[in-house]
Formats: C-alpha cells, structure tokens, sequence
C-alpha cells in the first residue's frame, strides 16, 4: 500500500468521522472542487469501496449517497440547497440523499457568510452532481453495450429506453469509476428543473431538529471528556492576578483550576461539576483591555466628531458644500446612533478541542472551518495535515462563529492537558460579555431640497468602530492578541479577501450608507474611524445593519419635508435600477401602502440590497402604551433564481425578526464591565411581539444571490418611516425604543415646565 | 450538600442519578442521562431552551433542582416519540411546516407548546401562544412558523379527541 501523505490523512479522517457520518470522504487531492483525475477515483474505489468522482459527492455500491456541504448549517437552510442542487442534476429525490458538513482542505477556504452561499454552490454543486450522473449514464451504456444517448438517469436509476432494463447508481459504481470525469458535463435547463424551485419539500434537517436528534457543540460524546468552565475578568482581557481555589478543589468531580490568558478554569468530568465548584473559587483581577471603557461617553464623542469633517473621503459627486450654500435655508440635519449588538445565538459559544504532541482533533460549531484549522496551525506549530476539524450542528452564527477566539481558548486549555479532550462551554454570560459585537457609531446626515421638495445634494459623515481595522494597525482588536501578529494579520487578511469586492471603508463600515444607489445630483460620503479596543466582527448583514437604517430614513424625512411621498421619491432617484423599481412596485401592489390607517398607525417603506439581492418593505407600526409596536411587514425579496421558496420565506421572516431585535438591544460598557449579560437586559424579539410577514419573491431567471442577511437591513428604517408617519416623530437612535423613550421623557418635561409644576 | 440517590421516571422508565440534589435538572438529563436533545440556552429560566415537562407541565430545567422532581415523571424531547419510532404529531407538524432553523431552541419550543395544548385540550387561541409562548426564545425568528403548527397541532388534537394528551398525562 502506498504511503503518500494525501492517503494517511485521509484514513486518519476517517477513522475519526467514520463511525458517525458513515462514508464521509476527503479529496486532499482534488484538482478543482468538482473533479479528481480519472485514476484517483479508481485508487478510492479500491480503498474504500465508493464512487467519489468530487469533493461533494460520494456513493457506496449499496446505493448510499452522501453529499458534503462545503458551508456551514446555522439555521440559513444550506444543508438543503447543497442536497437540492445535487439531487436536481444526479437526479434522485431529496430523500435518497445524506447531507454532511465538513472540513475538507481540497475545498480552500471554507467560510460561511455574506449571504453567498448558495451564489457560490449553484454551479459547482449542479457540476459535481451532472458529471457524475454523465459517468453512470457511460458506465450503464459500457455494462448494456448500447449507445449511451438510450441511457437515461431517473430516480436514483439509469434507465434504458428501448429494453426498460435499469440499474440502480448503486451497482453501477464500480464501472463509473473507470469513466472519465467530464470536463463540462450538461446541465440540466430551468425548465426541466423537478426540485429547483419547488414549493411543499421538507428541509433535509427538519426532522433531526424536530426529534432533538440533531448534533450540536457540546452535544458530541467523547470518551474521557473533560469539560472546562471558565471564571472571566468583569473586564474582558482582565487577568487573574490571584487565584484562591482550595475548597474547590475538593468538590466532587473536580480535577483542577487551571489560571490561563483567558481567565481561571476549572476542569472537572462533568460540566455540572465545574460549574457547582465556581462559586468556591475566588480570583482577583487586573488590567484589561476595556479598561475604563464607558461607551455613553464613546457615543457624545462620536455625535460630536461627526458634526465635523470626515477623516475618509468615501465618495463624493458634485459639489455638495456650493449646493449647501445655494440652499440654506432648505437644509436638513439628522444625527444618527447605533450601538453595540451582541448576536446572542442560542448555543452559546463553545468548542472541544484534543491535542495530542502532534494532532489536534476539534469538535465546533463555526461558521469558519478553515480559519479553526490555519490558528492552530499557527499558534500550536501543529502541521496542517494533522489538524482535523469536525463540524457540528450550529446553534446559530449571525455571524459571531465566524471569530475563532472560542477555539484557541480550549485548545490552551486542550495544550495544557495533552491526550484529553477538553470541552469548553461559555454561560450566557460569557458569551454577551466576551464580545465580539456589531461595532457602535454616530452619523451626521445633512441634505438639502428644492422649492418642490427634491433633492438636491446629501452628505454622510459616519464615525464608526472598524470592522476590519486597517491592515497593519489594530489587528488585535479583530483577533485576539494571543495570536501572533503575523497570523492575525494573515487571518485578516484571509477574512477581508473573502467578504470584501469594494472599498472595505464602504461596504464593511458602511462608508458609502449602503452601497447606495440613489443618484442625488449632488452627494458626499464620508468616514471616520473609532479606534477602541472592542473585539468586532460581522453581525448579521454587517455595515448594512445601520447604514440602511441611515440612508433610508434619511431619505424619508426629507420627502416629508419636501411634502413629497416617498416613494415616488425613491423611485426618481431609481430610476434606473429596474430591479429596485420592480420591488418597490410589488410591495406597494402587496400592501397597503398609500391607503388610509386609524389613528396611531403608520406605515414605512425601505428599499435596501445586500449580496446582490434587492428587497423592500413596507411595515404598519404604531406607539401602544409607549412601547413601539410592529403589527405586519411585507416584504417583497429579488433574490434571483430561489433555489427552495420556503427556505427563502423562512430567512425573510429570520432576517425581519432578528433585525427588529434592534428596536429594544443594545450592549454597553460602564467602566469597561459590559452591563447586559443575559436574555432579560438583551430583550430580543419574542412571539407576542412577532407581526404578521407577508414574503413575496419576485419570479427571477438570474443568478441567485443571498438570502439570508436580506430582509434585515430595512426593517428598522421601515418602522422609523412608520413611526413617523404615525407620530410625527422622526426616530434617529437605535434602539429604536430607547429613541422612542427620550422623546417621551423629554416632551412630558416640557410639559412639565410649560404647566409650572415642579417634581 | 450530601449525595442520595434520586429517583425519577425520565420518558416513562425510572433512572436513578447520584448527583447532589441541587443541581439542575438540565445537567442531570444531559451529563448523567445522555439526554442531549434538551438545550442550554441561558441559565436562568429567560430563554425556555431546556423546557421539559415535569408530570406533564413545562418546566425549566436549567432552575429546576434535580432533586425537585423525585419521583416525579419527567418528559423531555426524546420521549415524544413513540416506542415503534413514530413521531408524535406535534413533531410531525414541526417538519411539515420546515419549523426549525438552525433548531437548538426547538425542543424547548416544542416542549412548552404541547405543555400548552395539553392544559387547553386543543382549544388555544392566539393570546393563549403569546402568553406562553413569549416565554421561548428563538434567534432565527422561527416564531411564525411555530404559531401556525401550534394552531395545526391543535386542531389534530381536537379531531383525534385528545389522544396525545391523555397519553402523555397517563404515561
């Protein structure tokens, strides 16, 4: 038997994935994602006994067929377009097939977010389906000795047309593999598509998370496991300067309280054990790097500095500051504020991690695979071959299992204690308070109109924390400052490359609000980084979770002013993006908008486009009780091709609900101690609060784009058009309750005043 | 706090976990009984994602002491399903209506509902979800879908005259 390393690795995969997901296979050795050499597949076939003809698909001589997912499932519904895409061009049903994650090295970065999945699967997936389909229609026609053009793939089967003999894929195989993998195999037309697009199929996971069946972080079993639970800094990055731990050391089940970079951990068999032993240790602690950190006070300086000019020029058409000074007596001033979010998925933070002198073995549910095997490359010297990453059921990601720093804490841990695999389990706690977080920033929007209300000229000046801080600077603040400098700047780097096509100002700090397409005659856009040592990373559509809140509400109020509907206002400035006109007519066309509503109710339209995908929204809100209240939504969505209809309705009704979250979150620091540490200071949205969502998708022949950050980004603008519809007052501050709030406190003080009455 | 043996019927068999009488319910299920379809979610009873039902009512598992529910019957999302492997309705529904999202809150979602439809013999209205259902958290905004196949489950439990209900309570 050979020895080459591609073989060992692959072994070693299995003997670790083997038992649970069957034959799961590797191609270290593929030549691109949807083929390996001719003589591979043979070399596989004697190995392991399957057709595996790419890095997406293999099937077993019993007729087993197993399809990876080359991305993360965290509730977005990619399982099921990876099985969908593959069985509509192998031609089998969704139950025929097994659907798997995992890590595979031949895949290169395997990262989930953005919304582009699913753009980034059609073609590959359908190919790695069609070539092998073409493959065991040549090898029915070798075994028949007939032309293959009579060979026809239906239902798992290859048919015969003339005869009516069939063979199942299954005992087709092993002449499969002698067949060549097509360079360009066929694929399939839309119109011949029998599961693209289909209404009525169930979600390949549906059942698994219906049962409790389904597998996520800490739901691994691994013998000899020890679970770590970990005492933090009241300020994060604090370190434990004193650890007095004696009494609970002696507690049942208590192995050792370890005092590492991350804080104090106490090892014991069962996490119920740790977790009873915290209380019996005590830990002093000093410094962090929040220090002092008060984010009111990061918020009046913001709004300050954002009434100046920006330090970034993002764009600028026109001349603003000359058509600012032609009008002044019609210009128009807003002052915008977001603050931290925490993405608060439902499974906290957590990863098991084995390490032995010269493997590591790693159990997490990430959203980055790649990025778990490259950091432990880098800062354990473990060789990359010898990493394996097995990913597990994500209990949510939004966004936040895209940072790594979960798992270098338990593979400290797991480095410490070589050959024991150690389970590290944040609270809830932990992970509201350990960040990362959708960063905090003001804005400064100023505009001016005409004697008819249009528009004449729009300047931004957005004062925001960096994302992805600029190369080279603040690296520490994206990773933690354990890893070192050079693989922090290579992770950076590996990050921004993949999720940024444009100026990383614009799309990623919502430099450019929104990527904004409204052709104002006259606009300027400008930014201003906040350099603070908050750890930051993607929330669930990124910049655009304010930066549309911005642009279109802005936008509304100066339609208001201007006595001019918003709509038609959106729709001058759009008038050359047929896409964005076709949503906006079909929410109008599918709601309400323009029709009379009783008194205290408002309806807001917002237009937005994230990944490609174009969507509107047109939201009935109210004040019921001071509490703003959203009772429907309708949103029209142009996500090109839709892949599964009901997969895309569900990430609507995903993308409304997490983004109307925002009216009552927010996560703020006093004294550098974050004050919302759990579900009751972090409200997010609940059933009783949940409107009615009307989904439309627009019927599209394009490409598809995303889906699963869409719908949020203008859902708060909507309600803030809404509010003001109702009201009369405009809301600038998310959350947008705390904005409501202000205003009530400062009306009835005024009220107060005006009356005399004194409290 | 000393050891006793605890005796409780988890799913209709009685188990018997040696583990201090404080801690939760959860831990118990999870660590001592390989229960791992009951979820953390926060810890202190906010967010409902370790619902399970204690003779047959919704309880939080992550505040409930094990030694609470001494022989006491404890349902949790394994037990749902019948002996011969097929899904109670509720479940069935769940997966018809694509429910689950990224799925962790579910078995707590599931849970607290059919607590629900169980008090009210299949009878709820919408007041009746918000009231109990506000209590469950789920990040992926799963709740329309949940309400839809609570009013689905309920009207199967009214045509089958509460089968399921009395089943659970009986078992």
């Amino acid at each position: 038997m050979s020895s080459s390393p591609h073989k060992i690795n692959r072994r070693s995969f299995l003997k670790v994935l083997g038992s649970g997901t069957g034959a799961l296979l590797l191609g270290a050795n593929a030549t691109s994602c949807t083929g390996f050499k001719s003589q591979d597949l043979e070399d596989i076939f004697i190995q392991r006994g399957v057709f595996e003809p790419n890095l997406f698909l293999s099937i077993d001589p019993v007729g087993r067929i197993l399809v990876v997912s080359k991305h993360a499932e965290m509730g977005q519904g990619i399982l099921t377009v990876t099985a969908t895409l593959m069985a509509e061009e192998l031609e089998v049903s969704l139950d025929q097939i097994e659907v798997v994650q995992a890590h595979k090295p031949g895949f290169g970065m395997q990262m989930t977010g953005g919304s582009t999945s699913t753009a980034g699967l059609f073609l590959p997936v359908r190919r790695a389906g069609a070539s092998a389909r073409e493959m065991l229609r040549s090898a029915a026609a070798l075994k028949w000795g007939v032309p293959v053009e009579e060979c026809i793939a239906k239902e798992g089967s290859i048919h015969h047309v003339n005869s009516g003999k069939q063979l199942p894929y299954g005992e087709l195989v092993s002449l499969a593999v002698l067949q060549q993998v097509p360079a360009e195999p066929p694929l399939k037309s839309t119109a011949d598509f029998s599961l693209i697009g289909k209404e009525g199929l169930s979600r390949v996971d549906a059942l698994e998370k219906s049962t409790g069946v389904a597998i996520f972080g800490t739901d691994v079993q691994i013998s000899n496991k020890v679970c770590a639970y970990v005492l933090r800094s009241p300020v994060m990055g604090g370190r434990a300067e004193e650890v007095e731990c004696e009494a609970a050391l002696k507690e049942q089940g208590v192995l050792e309280v370890v005092s590492f970079e991350r804080g104090v951990a106490i090892l014991a068999e069962k996490y119920w054990q740790a977790k009873r032993a915290a209380p019996l240790v005590t830990v002093k602690w000093t410094g962090g790097r929040v220090k002092g950190l008060n984010t009111a006070e990061m918020a009046d300086s913001a709004r300050i500095y954002s009434n100046g000019p920006g330090s970034h020029r993002i764009k600028n058409v026109g001349d603003v500051e000359k058509t600012f000074e032609e009008n002044n007596s019609n210009l128009i001033e807003l002052q915008y504020e977001y603050p931290y979010l925490s993405h608060a998925p439902m499974e906290p933070q957590n990863c098991t991690v084995l390490m032995t002198e010269d493997r590591v073995k790693v159990w997490v549910p990430t959203q980055a695979p790649t990025m778990v095997a490259m950091a432990i490359q880098a800062y354990f010297d473990i060789p990359k071959d010898n990493i394996e990453v097995e990913m597990t059921m994500l209990g949510g990601g939004f966004g936040r299992r895209s940072c790594i720093d979960f798992v270098l804490e338990a593979a400290q841990l797991a480095r410490l204690k070589l050959g024991v695999p150690i389970q590290v389990a944040w609270s809830r706690e932990d992970d509201m308070t350990m960040g990362y977080y959708r960063p905090q920033g003001a804005c400064k929007m100023v505009g001016a109109i005409d004697e008819s209300g249009h528009v004449l000229a729009v300047r931004s000046h957005l004062v925001s924390q960096l994302l992805f801080p600029e190369m080279g600077e603040s690296l520490d603040v994206v990773f933690p400052k354990f890893i070192p400098e050079k693989m922090r700047r290579k992770l950076a780097y590996a990050a921004t490359g993949y999720l940024s096509n444009t100026s990383l100002m614009g799309l990623f700090e919502g430099g450019d609000l929104a990527t904004c397409k409204y052709a104002f005659p006259n606009y300027r856009y400008e930014f201003s980084p906040i350099h603070v040592n908050v750890p930051v990373t993607a929330w669930r559509s990124v910049a655009h979770s304010y930066s549309t809140f911005i642009m279109e509400t802005f936008l509304d109020h100066l339609a208001a002013l201007g006595e001019r509907d918003p709509l038609e206002t959106k729709r001058e400035l759009l008038s050359v993006h047929p896409r964005y006109l076709a949503v906006l007519d079909s929410v109008v066309e599918n709601s309400d908008w323009g029709k009379p509503i009783e008194e205290g109710w408002g309806r807001g339209i917002a237009v937005s486009e994230f990944a490609k995908s174009v969507v509107a929204q047109v939201v009935e809100a109210g004040i019921v009780n001071n509490e703003i209240v959203v009772r429907h939504v309708t949103c029209v969505l142009d996500c090109g091709l839709v892949i599964n209809p009901d997969v895309v309705r569900a990430q609507i009704e995903s993308g409304i609900i997490y983004g109307l979250s925002m009216m009552t979150e927010k996560v703020e620091f006093v004294d550098g101690v974050v004050q919302q540490r759990n579900f009751d200071r972090f409200p997010a949205l609940r059933m009783h609060r949940t409107p009615e969502i009307k989904s439309v998708l627009l019927p599209s022949e394009n490409k598809p784009t995303g889906v699963g950050e869409v719908a949020l980004p203008p859902v708060n603008a909507a309600v803030s058009n809404a509010i003001y519809a109702a009201t009369g007052v405009r809301l600038t501050k998310m959350p947008l309750q705390d904005a409501w709030d202000e205003h009530v406190r400062a009306t009835s003080k005024n009220r107060v005043s005006k009356s005399g009455v004194t409290q | 706090m000393e050891n006793n043996v605890i005796s409780v019927t988890v799913n209709g068999k009685l188990e018997s976990v040696d583990i201090p009488r404080d801690v939760p319910l959860l831990w118990a299920l999870r660590e001592e009984l390989g229960l791992t379809g009951t979820k953390f979610g926060c810890g202190k009873s906010l967010c409902g994602a370790c619902t399970v039902h204690v003779d047959g009512e919704a309880r939080r598992s992550c505040v409930t002491p094990v030694g609470a529910v001494e022989n006491r019957e404890v349902t949790t999302i394994e037990g749902l399903i019948a002996k011969d492997g097929t899904l109670h309705a509720i479940q069935q529904i769940w997966v018809e209506e694509n429910v689950a999202q990224c799925g962790y809150c579910q078995s707590g979602q599931i849970m607290s509902a059919l607590a629900l439809l169980i008090q009210v013999r299949g009878d709820v209205t919408d007041s009746d979800i918000d009231a109990v259902m506000s209590a469950n958290l789920c990040r992926c905004g799963t709740y329309p879908r949940i309400r839809r196949a609570i009013h689905r489950t309920a009207a199967w439990m009214k045509d089958e005259m509460y089968p399921v209900s009395k089943e659970v309570i009986d078992e």
